[in-house]
């Protein structure tokens, strides 16, 4: 591209120190308005936004996900105290599955008061 | 790294990894250069320095994009270019709709004018009329490489020219001049 008029440059200083304070002035803004650029452009397109929507979706399920997960179950105590006596309810109760049949097959029959 | 000595593609590359100093180095290497190409393009000193500003903020929102197997100067240079032209179209379009309002003092534009300095001797008079009446190109390319000191591949990379082009725009200058001067040009 050439264009057709073109100016003398004797408004322009020309000495060391002008370059220098110049250079300082144009490296320093010039970063910093490349940051901001970077920031605005990712709020401003729409790849941006879908991207920050999508973490935004992401971030909510995964709260509400672990608050139903901590709701559903009890406290490990509270499971405890609530279990119920035999050994099937018991194991369901506190492990959260069923005991394993070696076990049930195995296990001494618990005595309970008043029985022989 | 040893930013004085690094190449411009290591310069803008370690910028583009955030080291502001290598980003200093590389915007004082070409400053001067991009300065005065703008102030050809512009014509005032102030709109060429906020346009080498706009042209470094693409250069460093850019770096990651540039290709190391190119050179530089170059490249900033074109971008120089363009930003110049885009605002001379939208000066030019200002300046035709405050004519039309009537209220534009003069748009001729010419940073030639109202050097005092200068123009009180005679001579100088003769020599800026000489150097005003040369064509555009000529009078940029003698300019930058007689009264700035740039060499003439500077000058072909700044204005996106080939070198010998260059050459021969400051040799019939320099000739334009001398005859407009009234001096010998028989033996350049």
């Amino acid at each position: 591209m050439i264009m057709s008029e073109l100016f003398d440059t004797r408004g322009v200083k020309d000495d060391a120190e002008h370059w220098d304070a110049l250079a300082e002035r144009v490296a320093r803004e010039a970063a910093r308005r490349s940051r901001h650029a970077t920031v605005g452009s990712l709020a401003a397109s729409r790849a941006g936004l879908i991207a920050a929507s999508l973490l935004l979706a992401a971030s909510l399920a995964f709260m509400t996900m672990t608050w139903r997960q901590g709701s559903r179950r009890p406290a490990p105590e509270l499971g405890q105290a609530l279990a119920p006596s035999d050994d099937v309810g018991r194991a369901i109760a506190v492990t959260g599955g069923p005991p394993a049949i070696a076990a049930l097959l195995f296990a001494e029959p618990r005595r309970v008061e008043g029985q022989p | 790294m040893n930013d004085e000595a690094s190449s411009d593609a290591e310069l803008l590359a370690a910028a583009s990894r955030g080291d502001g100093a290598a980003f200093g180095v590389l915007v004082r290497r070409y400053i001067r250069a991009a300065t005065l190409l703008a102030a050809q393009l512009i014509g005032d000193a102030d709109d060429a320095e906020d346009i080498v500003q706009d042209a470094f903020t693409v250069v460093h929102r850019e770096a990651r994009a540039f290709d190391a197997s190119r050179p530089f100067g170059p490249w900033l240079f074109g971008i120089v270019r363009r930003l110049a032209s885009n605002r001379r179209v939208r000066e030019a379009r200002r300046s035709r709709l405050l004519r039309l309002w009537g209220r534009h003092p003069d748009a001729s534009g010419s940073s030639l004018r109202g050097d005092e300095g200068i123009v009180a001797r005679i001579d100088a008079e003769a020599a800026i009329r000489a150097f005003a009446g040369l064509p555009p190109m000529q009078r940029a390319c003698f300019e930058l490489v007689a009264t700035r000191g740039l060499s003439a591949s500077e000058v072909a990379a700044m204005h996106g020219i080939a070198e010998s082009t260059v050459r021969q725009h400051v040799f019939r200058a320099r000739a334009a001049l001398r005859a407009a001067l009234g001096e010998d040009t028989r033996y350049d």
